[in-house]
């Protein structure tokens, strides 16, 4: 079968015709002599007009056999020659030698047996549908056809066709990105035909690495977005993508949709406006840094991309360790601790971090060590501790080691959660005393505690010459004695200690003796 | 460059749409994919999605016809990727280089004039044909390209070139009805049966003809008249070449046809002898065989359709519109909008009365597209009509206030079109094409901006749209790349939500649902179908999704407006256009499908079927290793030799010979060029025997020298360019506006003249310096239209700027002149008004001879290359001598009466014909040196000229002309004629 096929395959189209033509006997007299030379000359051409003429016989046969009228003999003999043959057919590699299909004689569907058994199955079908009145599809139930009784269809023929499977594009979805208006409107602005001009950016654009960003689905949704696109129009973006670590850095932002949709949001675009930030941008290690899960965690919250826009932020941002305190296992966990999960929600948070003061405290280990503090934390919590991170001094006491042990005081805490405090810790003489031993000492006392709930307390506290009393490690010891702390509940004693004479009078050894006794 | 399908652009076309596409690109990056067999450029990166697609169809189709054709490509082609329209087309040259240019943006589908299969692949299969045919040789072919070193390009200022071309590539020289019929014939069978072969347009277009006793054009009609008078204009060399093609396949086989196409050592070198060769009888008898089987057929088709009641229609209108676009009723004040194009008429949107038939012109269309002319859309509440200009181009949407006329742009390089108003929001809705894909957008109010709401995988198109009467719902037409169509429903908030979720999806298996339009109360969407091969009218129930057919015609009717509930509007097609009709909104019970000739060739030529090809696809070609390199292409780099031959040229009154040799890049963007003659005779002093000269242009820039220039021409006449002396110099040229027809250029030269003894422009003046630097420049801004069949400009302004100095030993000699040029079309069809004036004024001594303007005669030579309309000319005054009125200042005004050209149905042989005549008729006074008593001229002149268009070769455009006239000096009284004969050669 084979053979004969190949056979086929290579015999001249010419002598295939002739060969036909004699079959159906309408070679002239002419054409079948040069048959028959040709069939002296050529075995393959022998062989292949016995089968043909076998099969002739075969048909000629089963015709006698089955005595169908004549016309629809004749439709039925077109038919299998050319429309069925066309109909089925599916697409062809170009043989241009073959102008028929020759069926091989080897196949056992060829013949008498197919014709009788194919008529036969065709009865037995049509005897089954008619008998038993199977339910037939109507035509309005068949969804999308349009084909209506007395409408006859034109008979066009037509090949199994092309599919979309066929076509394969490169970066196609990449269209839904340039047929946007806003895409659009950037091109028509000018600033896009720049940068299509700019070869640096046209071969970023066919980097594989970019176009593989590209390809990423939800990026490519992502740019649908006119947030995107203004970011787009930044003339920073095509030499930031350069850089490898960016693109890395965007293959990780683009793997996750939420996160992909804050860092490429209108903030993003105006980031990129900040020629600091961009050169930011080029460095590797705060590329890696943003990657750092802890922070990835925090960039949730969209305050921080505003607060990329700090200056500050942006100088210490360049700080290898204030990159580090993102990297460090025990800051990570820090970070996942509940207050400080908490801590991070607070709209007070991105607030501190603008603050040039607490950036800096943040580079600072010992501002880890604060933060491992829940006393702290809760203290950053609170709506007026921002106003604190204002203040230079309370910055500078931030750093103090006796301030770091005080905020360990649960006494302290207690103290801390009363708004007066904070205003005390914007007088300078409140936060010097902070730095002193002694109240640490007072802190520890149940009843300095107590005393300092009372507001006439507070309004002494305020006093100047007061709090400088405050340091004196006399009055301390003296503050130490319960009774001395409920002499200092009774207003005409707090009166008058208001008195500039007062404090004079204790800084008097005797009278401190006296007063302990 | 008129496009509407696929159309193969002749050499010169290629040529000229590269120079005219790319000035704005000439120096933009070129980036250029090469395989063995293709050098593919592309400047977007947008279009790159597209590359490696467009090399696996390219060489799925190459290897196609090698086998088909056995042929062996003799060059890489030069594949230019382009957006420059809204719809897709392309164009394919062999001389001197194998060039294809491919725009890449979706077709149109009216009237299912464009196949819906994926275009890239048909285009490479169409442009491919093109190119064998073109580029295969003979071995005699063969030989002549070694001699010439290339495929030599006829050259207007060498037109012996011709015959060099005409050895060279023969097949060059055949009509476009051959190229287009061949490439339509087997690009339907490589689709597996989509293309015009199985057309039923091509069907309807002959089925009309023959009912209405038509005259059928034969071989020479259809190129002199055939293609111009009617709307269909060019498109009907494919639909004449491919019927003529499909006709020789059913009658002698398919491979008839490739014997007869197909330049092989043994083949003869004309297409007609070749023709006679293969089927043994005339070309001219085969045309006449087919058009006698022609009218058998179509009337047995016009019998089928008969079996059934053919539905009445009743004319709206006294006579076809010619090409329609989709057509408007506004309900409250009973009229059609419709844009409409047809031969002597400025495309126009036309506002028609149904009542009383009468028509008025709303404002003209420029830019019409051929078979759909502009898209339209009617905002009702406020009288808005929105249109569509540069409709072939890159569309740009304007509204018009029906009452007032007037137009405003709304937004320019829309790419949008298929127009839809919702009222609901007063948004406007339209599919924009762009990058090769497909958006449905929409234009709120003020429709100053787009939104994108849908972008559509490329290869899949939408096209007619409408909207319902609710605003909730969006019919339109899809394509896929297999050609499929269906009517598609879509909610318009799921698309504002970017969810493409059709409603209900009707497939019209090989037809194409087209103009489908929502009935008033949004419950019935009508269109039309060629589902029975005739397109009918169907309606569709949008509840019950039921379709149902309102007609049985014998011709077809399309874009069916629902004016009443008991009856519509539709359009009827006619030989010369649509006209639009009356018809019954009542179902019919039967309809008669017609036979198509494609279905008859499959049946009776079954191996037509095995010249479908296979896809595409990466299974089968593998890019990867067939790309060599990509880099940036380099016009310099470039350059190469494209041809050499020898040369005759005329120097004075003697002649010269010698050679020429060209050079050029494949984009043909920078060309070069040195020719170098001896003038043997005696006579010529032995100092100007040698010639030469040199030409490099590239965009924007011009270089030039000459020594003792010699030219063909001034072998003929009395006109003489060839001037002793030497010169160099360097032109540059801006394009400063290019939206047509609205062009502004800018345009400078300087040159150095050495050894004159006359002035360069002015062959009868001596020049009193024998070296002088020139500096002249132009600026020009143009805006002309012609309607559709016609020769010249039938209305529209042309204003132009000159100046030209010559700088003398430290003396500056400047003149100033500016020309302004009004017409406007009569009413006679082709027939147009012109008022041409022109004013100067030159800041030079009178004595001097560089410092004068200097007018006379028609200004043709005997043989020529340059306009045959030269008295137009600023300097030209025909009925006197060359140069013989002159001054230093001067006003001149010429009226004139173009009149219509008579189109010859046959006049001359399928070599040799006449296209057209026309007669113009002119008068003209001038008046130089004003401001000086003693030396102020005052003349008249009337006359006329007669221009016969005459074609050799099939191609090669020739115009001769005949011209007359008398010239009067008004203070002398003296009279004076010229009657002037000359041949313009190559157009």
């Amino acid at each position: 079968m084979v053979l004969q096929y190949a056979m086929v395959q290579y015999m001249d189209s010419k002598i295939i015709k002739l060969i036909h033509d004699e079959i159906d006997g309408v070679n002239t007299p002419r054409e079948s002599r040069e048959l028959h030379e040709i069939l002296n000359s050529d075995e393959d051409a022998r062989t292949l007009y016995h089968d043909l003429l076998r099969i002739s016989d075969d048909l000629k046969q089963l015709k006698s056999e089955i005595k169908l009228p004549a016309p629809v003999l004749g439709n039925v003999k077109e038919a299998i020659e050319n429309r069925t043959a066309i109909r089925n057919k599916k697409p062809n590699n170009i043989h241009p030698l073959i102008t028929r299909v020759i069926m091989p004689k080897s196949n056992i569907l060829s013949g008498k047996t197919a014709a009788v058994a194919a008529v036969a199955a065709a009865v037995v079908l049509l005897v089954i549908l008619f008998t038993y009145d199977l339910p037939q599809p109507q035509q309005d139930e068949v969804a999308g056809t349009i084909g209506i009784e007395g409408i006859e269809r034109a008979e066009r023929y037509r090949s199994a066709q092309i599919s979309s499977s066929d076509i394969i594009l490169e970066n196609e979805h990449f269209q839904q990105i340039l047929q946007s208006d806003d895409f659009q409107r950037l091109v028509r602005s000018g600033e896009l035909q720049e940068l299509a001009a700019n070869p640096s950016f046209v071969n970023l654009m066919r980097d594989p690495s970019v176009l593989e960003l590209m390809r990423n689905e939800h990026l490519a949704t992502l740019m649908r977005d006119p947030a995107m696109l203004e970011l787009m129009r930044s003339e920073h973006l095509a030499t930031l993508m350069r850089d490898p670590a960016m693109l890395e850095f965007m293959r990780f932002t683009s793997a996750d949709p939420s996160l992909a949709e804050l860092m490429y949001s209108n903030n993003s675009a105006q980031l990129m406006e900040n020629t600091q930030f961009t050169s930011l941008m080029r460095e590797p290690s705060f590329l890696v840094m943003m990657r750092e899960p802890s922070l990835v965690e925090m960039l949730r919250n969209p305050s921080y991309l505003e607060l990329m826009r700090n200056e500050t932020f942006l100088a210490l941002a360049r700080d290898a360790t204030f990159i580090s305190m993102f990297r460090s296992e025990s800051n990570i966990e820090l970070l996942h601790r509940a207050d400080v999960v908490e801590l991070q929600r607070n709209e007070s948070l991105p607030e501190f971090m603008r603050e040039a003061s607490f950036l800096e405290l943040a580079a600072n280990p010992a501002f880890s060590e604060l933060m491992r503090n829940s006393t702290f934390v809760e203290m950053m919590r609170m709506p007026y501790s921002v106003e604190l991170f204002r203040d230079a001094a309370f910055v500078s006491l931030m750093r103090e080691p006796t301030f770091l042990v005080m905020m360990r005081e649960p006494s302290f805490v207690e103290v801390m959660r009363q708004p007066f405090l904070v205003e005390l810790m914007r007088n300078p003489n409140f936060l010097m005393l902070m730095r002193h031993e002694s109240l640490l000492q007072l802190m520890r006392e149940s009843s300095f505690l107590q005393l300092m709930r009372e507001q006439t307390f507070v309004s002494l506290m305020r006093e100047p010459s007061f709090l400088q009393m405050m340091r004196e490690q006399t009055f301390v010891s003296l503050m130490r004695h319960s009774s001395f702390v409920n002499l200092m509940r009774e207003p005409s004693f707090l009166q008058l200690m208001h008195s500039s004479s007062f404090i004079e009078l204790m800084r008097q050894d005797q009278v401190h003796a006296l007063m302990a006794n | 460059m008129r496009k509407h399908k696929i159309i193969r652009v002749k050499q010169w076309l290629v040529a000229a749409s590269l120079a005219m596409s790319f000035p704005a690109l000439a120096f933009s990056q070129f980036t250029s994919v090469k395989t063995d067999d293709l050098n593919l450029l592309y400047y977007d990166f947008g279009h790159e999605y597209l590359i490696n697609h467009t090399i696996r169809s390219y060489t799925n189709s190459l290897r196609f016809h090698e086998n088909l054709f056995d042929y062996k490509l003799s060059e890489p082609v030069t594949l230019i990727m382009q957006d420059f329209g809204d719809f897709g087309n392309a164009g394919a040259s062999s001389v001197p280089n194998n060039v294809i240019l491919m725009g890449i943006a979706p077709f149109h589908y009216a009237y299912e004039t464009n196949p819906a299969n994926e275009r890239i692949n048909v285009l490479m299969n169409h442009e491919l044909v093109h190119i064998v045919a073109l580029d295969k040789p003979s071995s005699s072919d063969r030989f002549y390209r070694s001699l010439f070193l290339g495929k030599v390009d006829p050259a207007q200022s060498d037109p012996v070139s011709v015959l060099y071309g005409y050895l060279t590539t023969p097949r060059r020289y055949s009509p476009r009805w051959y190229h287009e019929g061949i490439a339509e014939f087997l690009t339907t069978w490589m689709s597996g049966g989509i293309g015009r072969v199985m057309g039923a347009y091509d069907e309807m277009m002959f089925r009309t003809m023959v009912r209405d006793n038509a005259h059928i054009y034969d071989a020479v009609g259809l190129e002199s008249e055939g293609t111009t008078i009617d709307f269909q204009v060019g498109a009907h060399s494919y639909m004449y070449g491919t019927r003529f093609m499909s006709y020789l396949s059913l009658h002698y086989g398919p491979e008839s046809i490739i014997e007869w196409t197909s330049r092989t050592s043994q083949s003869k070198r004309h297409f007609a002898r070749q023709f006679r060769n293969v089927y043994g009888i005339s070309l001219n008898e085969g045309w006449r065989n087919w058009i006698e089987w022609e009218k058998e057929w179509q009337q047995a088709n016009l019998d089928r359709i008969r079996q059934n009641p053919v539905t009445p229609t009743r004319p709206l209108s006294r006579s076809p519109l010619g090409a329609v676009s989709r057509a408007i009723y506004d309900e409250e004040n009973d009229r059609i909008f419709a844009a409409i194009a047809a031969p002597g008429r400025i495309a126009h949107i036309a506002v028609i009365d149904p009542g009383d038939l009468s028509m008025r012109r709303l404002v003209d269309i420029k830019g019409p597209a051929l078979y759909f002319v502009s898209s339209l859309a009617y905002d009702p509440d406020t009288s808005t009509l929105f249109y569509t200009n540069d409709n072939n181009g890159w569309r740009d949407l304007y509204a018009v206030d029906v009452n007032s006329g007037r137009s405003t742009l709304l937004i320019e390089n829309a790419r949008t079109g298929d127009l839809a108003f919702n009222r609901n929001d007063r948004s406007l809705w339209g599919v924009r094409h762009f990058n090769g894909i497909v958006s449905l957008v929409r234009i709120p109010y003020p429709y100053t901006d787009w939104n994108r709401v849908y972008s559509m995988p490329y290869g899949e198109d939408v096209f007619d749209i409408d909207i319902s009467p609710d605003g909730r719902l969006l019919s339109a037409a899809v394509a896929d790349v297999s050609g499929s169509q269906k009517l598609v429903l879509l909610k318009t908030e799921d698309l504002l939500n970017g969810d493409y979720a059709p409603e209900a999806m009707v497939d019209f298996a090989e037809s194409s649902p087209a103009g489908f339009t929502f009935s008033v109360d949004g419950d019935y969407l009508f269109g039309s179908t060629y589902y029975s091969g005739v397109s009918n009218i169907v309606r569709y129930e949008v509840e019950s999704e039921n379709i149902r057919w309102l007609t049985n015609v014998e011709t077809g009717l399309f874009k069916p407006i629902p004016v009443w509930a008991d009856s519509l509007i539709a359009f009827e097609y006619t030989g010369t256009g649509f006209i639009p009709v009356k018809i019954a909104n009542e179902p019919v019970n039967s309809v008669s499908a017609i036979r198509f000739l494609g279905q008859e060739i499959v049946e009776n030529h079954p191996i037509v079927t095995d010249w479908m090809l296979d896809p595409p696809s990466p299974e089968i070609i593998d890019v990867d290793t067939l790309i060599r390199e990509r880099s940036d292409y380099s016009s310099f780099r470039n350059l190469s030799v494209s041809s050499m031959y020898p040369i005759v040229q005329g120097y004075k009154d003697y002649v010269a010979v010698g050679m020429r040799l060209d050079l050029s890049d494949p984009l043909r963007l920078h060309k070069f060029s040195i020719s170098a003659s001896y003038s043997p005779h005696t006579n010529v002093p032995g100092s100007e025997r040698l010639h030469a000269s040199l030409n490099y242009t590239m965009p924007s820039w011009r270089f030039f020298a000459n020594y003792n220039g010699a030219d063909f021409y001034d072998l003929f006449g009395p006109t003489k360019t060839s001037r002793k002396g030497y010169s160099g110099g360097v032109g540059y040229n801006a394009n400063l506006i290019y939206n047509l027809p609205r062009v502004m250029d800018f345009n400078v030269t300087a040159a150095y003249y050495g050894g004159m003894e006359r002035l360069p422009e002015f062959q009868n003046i001596l020049t009193s310096f024998d070296s002088f630097l020139s500096l002249s420049s132009r600026l020009s801004y143009q805006s002309r239209q012609f309607s559709l069949g016609a020769v010249d400009h039938e209305k529209g302004i042309l204003w132009e700027l000159m100046g030209h100095g010559n700088y003398v030993s430290g003396r500056l000699f400047p003149r100033f002149n500016q020309n302004l040029d009004y017409g406007f079309a009569l009413p006679l069809r082709h027939s147009s008004f012109w008022f041409r004036s022109s004013t100067g004024i030159s800041i030079s001594p009178r004595r001097e001879p560089l410092g004068n303007f200097y007018f006379g005669g028609f200004g043709n030579n005997w043989i020529d290359y340059l306009p045959s309309r030269r008295y137009r000319t600023f300097i030209s005054f025909p009925g006197v001598r060359l140069n013989e009125i002159g001054g230093t200042n001067y006003g001149k005004l010429m009226t004139e009466w173009v009149l219509p050209p008579v189109r010859f149905k046959r006049a001359g042989f399928v070599n040799y014909y006449a296209n057209w005549a026309q007669l113009n008729l002119f008068s003209s006074g001038l008046v130089t040196n004003m401001d000086h008593q003693e030396t102020r001229q005052l003349f008249y002149n009337a006359g006329a000229q007669l221009d016969i268009r005459m074609v050799i070769f099939s191609i090669l455009e020739s115009t001769f002309s005949v011209g007359y006239a008398s010239a009067w000096n008004h203070d002398t009284g003296k009279r004076s004629d010229e009657f002037m004969v000359s041949l313009r050669l190559l157009r």
